[in-house]
């Protein structure tokens, strides 16, 4: 029954749809293709709210660089004292079919141990975010369809559906379908909405507080919302800051060594 | 007589001839308000569940519902399987196939857990390995024997997903505690709070944040139809090699209910066809069978009609209302036609017959039917919530069944067309009345024998029911052969039962339970109460953040044995944690809340009797409190605890309905005999057959249930009828003959008849329950039948007794007083 409404709206949706100028895929290729910046150094906090408003904040410092076939991550935490030093060392392989690689420091434990088989629907450090909202999706994996142009915070807006092709696609990345709203402008995603597989539970995400920095855009604020129905269950609001793209990053901040040595 | 009965006799006389002027409009009118009440039985529901003993505002239920609110469900269907063969290449194909069939067709599933997801953290040289147990399915041997090792291994596993011996696997299947019924998400793909102003989506989900929008606890259908979803899909897999028993309360709440289903309408028709053939065999008239059941039946839709209205569901209690209010109604339509036939038989004039008989009967009627309403009435303020709904919804049943009888039944008998009858039982009943006679004029001629016997036999089952024990045990109500009950006893056995308890240690203090000496303390906990052994409960697997962090710490460390342990250091702990919820696995948030304040401690223990539960949490609480300390705040809660403080609400349940059942209706009998001293002695024929009832239960071993502390109640309300009916007449008599022995054979040779038939209905009625199917259902309709017979027997050799001495001196007077 569900399924058919369902089935009904998505048609409305689709048959009342002008052809556009573009197409959904052309929309994600945009999104893929912007700059995000090769060497970037950031502050993240975090923090984490349950349904009773209960919060939590961690604060981490980030440094990426992006390789093009790779792209590496270093996140050191900083707060609270802790996990302090307690570090994530991240491989993301552009290579279709290649898992992650992932190392992580314990400071009280004084040993780097390889995590092997987290999958990437896998939340990120605790957070509303899977590891696949973070990395980034291979757009090769799914159809897009741009289903309507509308206006977030007045800039003109793609709205596009993404559906993965198969179910490993689905338990891969954590969802079985979402959205995403583009702006048109700048190509930056503005909000989402992820269907989580296996549940009912709905993802919202906004990002926000857009920024040029060094002529590249960031939303400094993010905030990803666990819902079922209209209850929220869980939240996450990621705030980025002292971001810096000047810094150079070779490849010897990327190792196991430099990760124990601690901020 | 006394000029206040003369007076109320008259005004029923005269509601009789306005009655009969106003037939038509009379029909009209109450079949109208029969058939507003019954427009609504369509919306009417059922529920079986542990949760629907309590009251909404029990604080055991609220603690509950907070608990699930902050840990989510804790009741679930536990499925243990016994394969042939525990780790072949079919056993595990199977359980893999069986596991994905259940994701994929069970409706609202929070999830299944069982070997095929489970998550294992193991470290292996460097690497640290938080995966899926079967990730990759094991195809060849060498495979097999790897995944056999992993799962034997962890002691996490074990009691849990595998049995002790390792010989069984168990399957848990949880369905999730809130629901969103307005639930929109396939459908709306757009439905961001507010699509283009940027200012509205945050205060939305900000303001989202403490409400709980249109969100619910899971519906005891909802429950149901993810048992039967469950049912069906085990029944696919089930065969010898990988044989399924499906267990927990929510697999019991099933199958209770669908006796429920089979049963209640088995049980209706039965006493209908009973009461037909009863009221035949006395009438011997088409009309004397079929108005008193239409009378009876129509109050009985209208009492459904109005629960429904009133949202009260049909629960394990209030299913025996429909054949308790068949047989408690009719002897209302019976006392007012065998008068009624009486006089038409004899002057062939319906209308003067109806008046006499309205005249005759009708205050009685209405006052027995109000000593009933009161005895169901005293159930009404109940802890337990279905006793109380079985209190409200039967005395509705019986005033609306005395309503129907004082009106819609003499409307209708003007308006058929009657011939009177020439008696054609005078034969018959000369026998019944001269056995009647011959019990009452015993009792005349040897008072103080019958009083001594009584008083002995009243001292022997005080004495008995003293001893009687309280229970609720609903696989026990099963029959034996029955498949949940016969899983049950094997989960029990094998792993250690599907009934939780659980604890929450709340230490006030953010990242309170991170601390090394808490973490030791919930593992000593855990380990300690695992070997608890109270009576017939030996503890099960005892669960806690402890375990995962022990499992962390050993794969942190090379799975070395020794690390199986909580970490002395602090930030270890922390970073560990840290760890563990960067791995994605979301169990952290079924141990802990978001902060680390609280702790969740689930310890799983066999089903049995709730009565054994109740030293069993008093000894957990008081491990607890031993091990934590004054430092914490500890709450016992979980579905074991509900099923426990049902004793409780029992024990409150019964006395205060005895309590006021006795009052109310010794108080009603002084009213209507207008003789306090006559009323408090009237009493006696009534306070023994209870007594005598609940001395039969210890004697058969029959537990005080749910249903069987009203047994009490019930029948008090009931066996007054017969002592108001008898006592009414024996004034009347004694009155005009000043002879106890010629008043106590008139009034046994008139009213007595009615009485015994009256009797005969009623413990027929609820002696249909010998053949139920449910043992509690049978116990209930043994002891009530039975105790309406002592009730009559009260009244037939007591009452004479009591009433001899009592008038032994006293002469033919318009005074009554002894």
């Amino acid at each position: 029954m569900t399924f058919r409404i369902g089935l009904a709206l998505l048609l409305t949706c689709f048959l009342a749809t002008p052809a556009w100028a573009i197409t959904g895929r052309e929309v994600m290729q945009f999104v893929e293709d912007r700059d995000t910046g090769e060497n970037v150094v950031s502050r993240m906090t975090m923090e984490l709210i349950n349904k009773k408003g209960k919060k939590r904040t961690r604060q981490m410092r980030s440094f990426r660089r992006d390789e093009g076939e790779i792209a590496r991550s270093l996140i050191f935490f900083e707060e609270p004292a802790d996990v302090r030093n307690t570090a994530f060392l991240t491989y993301d392989y552009d290579e279709e079919g290649r898992d992650d690689d992932q190392w992580m420091y314990l400071p009280a434990l004084k040993k780097t141990k390889r995590i092997a088989g987290r999958d990437k629907a896998g939340s990120f450090m605790g957070s509303d975010f899977n590891y696949s909202d973070i990395s980034g999706r291979d757009l090769g994996d799914f159809t897009f369809k741009l289903i309507k142009e509308g206006k977030v915070g007045g800039a003109p807006v793609w709205i596009v559906l993404s559906t993965p092709k198969s179910k490993e696609v689905m338990s891969e990345t954590g969802y079985k379908q979402s959205v995403v709203w583009v702006r048109q402008d700048n190509h930056v995603v503005v909000r989402g909405k992820s269907w989580v597989h296996k549940s009912k539970e709905v993802k919202f995400f906004e990002f926000k507080d857009l920024e040029k920095i060094g002529g590249i855009w960031f939303t400094l604020t993010t905030t990803g919302t666990r819902k079922l129905g209209k209850k929220v269950l869980h939240k996450t609001v990621l705030r980025y800051s002292d971001i810096r793209l000047d810094e150079e990053l070779d490849a010897g901040l990327f190792t196991q060594r430099r990760m124990e040595k601690g901020l | 007589m006394n000029n206040w009965l003369a007076r109320t006799e008259r005004a029923f006389e005269a509601w009789g001839h306005w009655l009969i002027r106003r037939a038509w409009l009379v029909i009209v009118g109450a079949l109208a308000v029969v058939a507003a009440l019954v427009s609504q039985i369509p919306a009417i529901q059922m529920d079986t569940s542990t949760e629907a003993f309590f009251k909404k505002d029990d604080p055991a239920l609220i603690a509950y519902d907070r608990f699930k609110e902050q840990f989510g469900n804790d009741s679930f269907v536990l499925v243990m399987i016994r394969p042939d063969e525990m780790f072949s290449e079919k056993t595990l194909r199977t359980l893999r196939d069986y596991h994905e069939a259940l994701e994929a067709e069970l409706p609202n599933l929070d999830e299944v857990q069982s070997l095929v997801n489970v998550t294992t953290t193991r470290g292996e040289e460097d690497q640290l390995i938080v995966e899926e147990l079967m990730e990759d399915f094991p195809e060849d041997e060498a495979a097999r024997a790897v995944f056999r090792e992993r799962a034997l291994g962890d002691p996490f596993y074990r009691n849990q997903l595998v049995s002790e011996d390792g010989k069984l696997m168990a399957l848990i299947a949880r369905p999730v505690a809130w629901i969103d019924p307005s639930d929109s998400g396939e459908e709306d793909l757009l439905g961001f709070d507010e699509d283009s102003d940027e200012s509205g989506a945050e205060t939305t989900e900000t303001a989202d944040l403490n409400s709980e929008g249109g969100t619910r606890i899971l519906s005891f259908e909802e429950k149901v139809e993810f048992a039967q979803v469950l049912a069906g899909v085990s029944q696919r897999f089930n065969r010898d090699n990988f044989r399924i028993y499906e267990g927990g309360t929510i697999v019991m709440e099933r199958v209770i209910m669908e006796e429920m289903m089979e049963n209640m309408p088995r049980f209706t028709a039965m006493a209908i066809g009973l009461i037909a053939v009863l009221l035949f065999s006395v009438f011997r008239r088409v009309v004397g069978v079929l108005l008193p059941l239409l009378t009876v039946i129509l109050a009985l839709l209208g009492t459904f009609g109005a629960m429904s209205a009133f949202g009260e569901p049909i629960t394990i209690v209030s299913q025996v209302l429909p054949s308790f209010l068949l047989a408690v109604s009719v002897g209302y339509a019976v006392h007012l036609l065998a008068i009624f036939f009486q006089h038409f038989n004899r002057s062939g004039d319906k209308h003067a017959a109806i008046v006499h008989a309205m005249g005759h009967s009708g205050l009685a009627i209405f006052i027995t039917s109000l000593t009933t309403a009161g005895g169901l009435l005293s159930f009404s303020g109940a802890p337990m919530d279905p006793i109380a709904g079985l209190g409200r919804f039967g005395a509705f049943g019986v005033l609306m069944a005395v309503f129907l009888t004082l009106t819609l039944l003499p409307a209708l008998l003007s308006r058929l067309p009657i011939k009177p009858k020439a008696r054609l039982d005078s034969q018959q009943a000369t026998r019944s009345e001269r056995l009647l006679d011959g019990i009452g004029q015993f009792a005349v001629r040897r008072p103080w024998l019958v009083l001594g016997a009584s008083a002995a036999l009243a001292l022997g089952a005080l004495t008995a029911a003293l001893d009687l024990t309280f229970s609720h045990d609903p696989v026990k109500w099963l029959p034996e052969n029955s498949e949940v009950r016969i899983s049950s006893d094997a989960i029990n056995v094998e792993m250690k039962g599907a009934v939780i308890a659980e604890l929450v240690v709340d230490t006030q203090r953010e990242n309170g339970i991170k601390a090394p000496e808490l973490m030791a303390k919930l593992e000593r906990f855990n380990r300690e109460i695992e070997t608890l052994e109270l009576g017939p409960v030996a503890m099960g697997k005892s669960t806690s953040i402890a375990d995962m962090l022990k499992q962390i710490h050993q794969a942190l460390n090379e799975n070395r044995p020794e690390a199986y342990a909580i970490p002395d250091d602090a930030d270890l702990i922390a970073q560990e944690l840290l760890l563990f919820e960067n791995s994605g696995a979301d169990d952290l948030e079924r141990m802990a809340d978001v902060d680390y304040t609280q702790a969740r401690v689930t310890m799983k223990m066999p089903w049995i009797d709730a009565n054994a539960y109740v030293p069993v949490l008093a000894a957990i609480e008081a491990q607890a409190q031993e091990i934590f300390g004054s430092g914490v705040t500890l709450e016992l809660t979980g579905l074991l605890t509900l099923l426990a403080r049902t004793i409780d609400l029992m024990m409150v349940s019964m006395s205060e309905s005895y309590l006021i059942a006795g009052t109310v209706i010794t108080v009603l009998m002084m009213i209507v005999l207008a003789n306090w001293k006559l009323g408090l002695w009237s009493m006696i024929p009534n306070f023994l057959p209870i007594l005598l009832g609940l001395g039969l239960m210890r004697l058969l071993e029959l537990p005080l249930d749910a249903m069987s502390i009203l047994v009490g109640s019930i029948a008090l309300g009931l066996a007054v009828d017969d002592t108001i009916h008898f006592l009414h007449n024996f004034r009347r008599y004694h009155a005009e003959t000043g002879n106890v022995a010629e008043s106590v054979r008139l009034t046994l040779t008139t009213t007595g008849r009615a009485m015994l038939f009256t009797t005969v209905v009623l413990s027929c009625g609820f002696y249909t329950y010998l053949v139920a199917d449910l043992n509690n259902l049978f116990s209930f309709g043994l002891v009530t039948g039975t105790t309406i017979i002592f009730a009559l027997l009260g009244d037939l050799l007591l009452a004479p007794a009591l009433m001899t001495v009592l008038y032994r001196n006293s002469k033919p007077s318009t005074q009554e007083t002894p």
